[in-house]
């Protein structure tokens, strides 16, 4: 796929996605014309961007859909549920033809025929409307008539250039090549003066750059006129077909306000002063205008408002035109504020950075040997620097969780309506932002659950009312950072988990053993387990038994924990804690036996020397006392060494404790000596350690040696297991103790 | 060609003026901006003219606008004036544009 293909799909797939999100909205306010021009907007502007391409598979169906979207506008189709379920299913069908475009084989689209018979019906009703216009479901039709003669009637005011539009209205915009081609103008005029008379004639300077800023040989021109003529629209039409690539809007005699709008809603320019459009478009003439103007200056009012107090403009023209300026000077403002970046190219920058910080960490260890101090100085300048370009670098691929939350909104309404449940999202924190890596990996995981709390969570409707709870279940998205992570939850407000209905399952599946005991929070862990599901039928939503065991997966994969909490008949709550970042870290050197180890700086919480009393503890029980509480340990040198390890040896005079916490588990790492703080490139280690746990990846130091990088998750979750074997153990005997006191009795 | 009047500077375009003379045109217009000097265009021995000319006429005139300059057009030949009529620009570059280019 070529560069400027890659530029359309990508910006097709965000028009298509802000067409889903824009639909979503209209079933909430299906009156909006704001929601119903964006949705025309993303299908006209695709489709445009599709003919430059030449793409007429996605030109001839956007065609279509377009048609549908215009007559919504113009009032003639009611907006509807179905209707928006029929849109749903056109932007998804656009979205699958830009995705196979880069497929060497022709695609075939069953649905394809079905979508247009559908749009065409819908089209072929608006038809039958359009007799009765007046008479059309647009709530604000009443307000805002279609009829401009009716309009005229009812307000006496009504604007002289409304009425007088007996004339053709053409916009002509030339395209940049025009002056290259050797197209003249002036033959244009002749062409259109042997059709008609041309009554006025403007060119648009709002096109026109500054001398400074204009590249001569490209064609900025473009005019309004009006024509007298008795020729059809199609025969002028014709005439004009012959300036390539320009931009032709013809508005035949006696066109509707609304038409007014809609043109100037096409028209690129919108700089120029709202009266200058009207008056442009022949909505004003230039007396009126000129009053309004003069009357602007004495009361210091808003041209807009004026236009409509003084009956020269319909409101509804008014209205389009500022919204035009509007939305030009936003994309204006975030053309100035934003460039688009192909992620691979942030990707090569961090990876680069994170050689640059290798390099300067090797730089720093050779200054630091030389024990020169002047170069030390330069060496900590440049590091600090380092470390700021580390910042900016990481934070270019920090996106916020919204691009992948609001695309939830649809996987509700879908869902809710296949299953007959009234289904409400919630989103907080969408703004929080997210290394992109993580955010385009989350996004399976998430649908699995949140499929998950509609399927198995929430109850039908009538169930709920019985319960005491809202018709309508909800389900909260939320993301927060906390200390270095972010955690997303899934939170729903339905039936909860049923415990005992997990543990028999499990059971039976041989997940766990007859006689085995859990507390409730090990049981909910079940649902993770491979194969494990308690849905009686398998449908397309969830029940396969694979959904959990892919979320737990992906996100331990992204060095992330998945935690459940549940209440019967409250809900259940889904805590995803994840890496704001997967390339670099703070951390801080430590070695064991020589080697050199990592440990995030965000998990730390101190690093003390043991005293005689803690050293014994440490080696007689794998835990010391540390201000009043017990401290979990682990022997990293043994861990590391395995059955290697040297149980005699001696021990060194000074053992260090690294105390680190995870989840509000703390656990104390036992280290020969501290190193300092370090910057970490983290480097995934090779499938050779697939068996390996505890380690997210290695580093290199400035030394050029290897050092590991510590999983502090991995280690806590460990460390918890062991100790409830300990204590399964310790129950285990003394329940043994008791059967074996009633049986010596 | 430039000449120097007090307060305005004329330039006077070649018998054929076309979108090949443009961008030596828009060099010579830029430098008088640059001066700070309103523009006086002489347009008298025009036999040959296109829109692009008319184009960058029209982006001067915009500019000396925003610079509170003058843009001024002292004489037309009957071809560059039937050329700006037959393309409907004779609102902007001829309408309140004729001037003496000297004393402005």
């Amino acid at each position: 796929m070529d560069e400027n293909t890659q530029i359309f799909v990508a910006e097709s797939e965000e028009l298509l996605e802000d067409m889903e999100q824009a639909l979503l909205a209209l079933e909430n306010a299906p009156n909006d014309d704001d929601l119903i021009n964006r949705i025309f907007r993303a299908a006209h502007t695709i489709k445009g961007s599709a003919g430059l391409f030449g793409f007429d598979s996605i030109i001839a169906f956007t065609h279509v859909v377009e048609n549908l979207l215009d007559d919504i506008r113009n009032c003639l189709v009611p907006i509807s549920t179905e209707l928006i379920s029929l849109f749903m299913r056109c932007k998804d069908q656009i979205l699958l033809m830009i995705e196979d475009l880069d497929s060497d084989e022709a695609v075939n689209y069953p649905e394809i025929e079905d979508l247009l018979q559908l749009l065409k019906a819908y089209s072929a009703s608006s038809a039958a409307n359009s007799s009765i216009s007046s008479e059309s479901s647009c709530a604000n039709n009443s307000v805002n008539s279609n009829n401009p003669t009716q309009q005229n009637q009812d307000d006496p005011n009504s604007s002289k250039a409304v009425n007088e539009r007996d004339s053709y209205h053409i916009s002509i915009r030339l395209d940049q090549d025009t002056f290259r081609e050797g197209f003249d103008p002036a033959m244009m005029f002749s062409q259109l003066s042997e059709l008609g008379q041309i009554n006025q004639a403007k060119v648009v300077l709002a096109a026109i750059p500054k001398i400074s800023m204009i590249d001569s040989e490209n064609c900025h021109l473009g005019w309004e006129l009006t024509l007298n003529s008795t020729q059809s629209k199609q025969q002028i039409a014709d005439v004009l077909e012959f300036i390539d690539g320009a931009m032709i809007k013809i508005l035949p005699p006696s066109s509707q306000i609304a038409d007014y709008s809609q043109l100037i809603a096409e028209l690129p320019e919108a700089d120029h002063a709202l009266g200058q459009i009207l008056l442009e478009i022949g909505a004003l003439t230039q007396s009126e205008l000129q009053q309004v103007l003069n009357k602007q200056k004495a009361e210091g009012g808003l041209t807009g408002d004026l236009l409509i107090s003084e009956g020269i403009a319909q409101p509804q023209v008014v209205k389009t035109a500022i919204k035009t300026q509007n939305k030009v000077r936003k994309e204006k403002q975030q053309e100035r504020e934003f460039i688009r970046v192909a992620a691979d190219k942030l990707d090569k920058l961090v990876n680069l950075v994170g050689e640059l910080v290798i390099g300067g960490a090797k730089i720093s260890q050779l200054a630091q040997n030389r024990n020169d101090v002047e170069l030390e100085e330069s060496v900590e300048e440049i590091t600090q620097s380092l470390e700021e370009i580390r910042e900016t670098a990481l934070g270019l691929r920090m996106t916020p969780v919204a691009n992948t939350f609001n695309r939830f909104h649809r996987v509700v309404r879908d869902i809710a309506n296949d299953l007959n449940k009234k289904i409400r999202l919630k989103i907080i924190g969408g703004d929080t932002e997210l290394d992109k890596t993580v955010v385009d990996r989350i996004a399976d995981p998430l649908t699995h659950l949140i499929r998950n709390s509609m399927d198995h969570g929430l109850e039908m409707p009538q169930q709920r009312l019985q319960a005491g709870k809202p018709e309508e279940g909800t389900i909260t998205l939320s993301a927060f950072h906390q200390t270095g992570y972010i955690v997303i939850e899934v939170k729903d407000d339905g039936k909860g988990l049923d415990a005992e209905k997990i543990l028999t399952i499990a059971k039976e599946r041989g997940l766990v053993s007859e006689n085995q005991k859990m507390n409730r929070s090990d049981i909910y862990k079940l649902i993770f387990e491979p194969g494990f599901s308690t849905a009686k039928t398998v449908n397309n939503l969830s029940g396969r038994g694979v959904g959990m065991d892919v979320v737990r997966r992906n996100i331990e994969a992204l060095r992330g924990t998945v935690t459940i909490f549940s209440e019967p008949n409250q809900g259940s709550r889904v805590v995803l804690r994840l890496p704001l970042t997967l390339a670099i870290i703070d951390g801080f050197h430590v070695k064991v036996a020589n080697e050199s180890f990592i440990v995030p700086l965000d998990a730390m919480v101190e690093c003390i020397s043991l005293n005689e009393v803690q050293k014994k503890d440490a080696l007689r029980h794998n835990y010391i006392k540390l201000r009043d509480e017990m401290l979990p340990l682990i022997h990293l040198e043994k861990n590391w060494r395995g059955d290697a390890y040297d149980q005699q040896q001696q021990l060194p005079d000074r053992i260090n404790l690294v105390v680190v916490q995870f989840d509000h588990k703390k656990v104390g790492l036992l280290v020969d000596s501290l190193h300092g703080e370090v910057q970490a490139v983290i480097k995934p280690l090779g499938s050779v350690f697939n068996g390996l746990s505890g380690f997210a990846g290695f580093t290199l130091l400035g030394s050029g040696q290897v050092a590991m990088i510590m999983d502090i998750a991995e280690l806590a979750k460990s460390v918890a297991k062991t100790e409830r074997k300990k204590q399964d153990f310790v129950e285990r005997r003394s329940r043994n103790r008791v059967d074996l006191n009633e049986v010596l009795l | 060609m430039t000449a120097l009047t007090a307060n305005a500077e004329t330039i006077q375009l070649a018998d054929e003026c076309t979108i090949y003379d443009v961008a030596e045109l828009k060099e010579q217009i830029q430098n008088v901006i640059e001066r700070g000097a309103s523009i006086c265009f002489d347009l008298s021995n025009v036999m040959v003219l296109d829109a692009a000319v008319v184009q960058l006429l029209l982006s001067t005139k915009i500019t000396l606008a925003e610079h509170d300059l003058n843009f001024n057009i002292s004489t037309f030949s009957e071809a560059a004036l039937a050329f700006i009529s037959n393309i409907y620009c004779q609102d902007i570059l001829v309408n309140n544009n004729l001037a003496e280019c000297e004393g402005e």
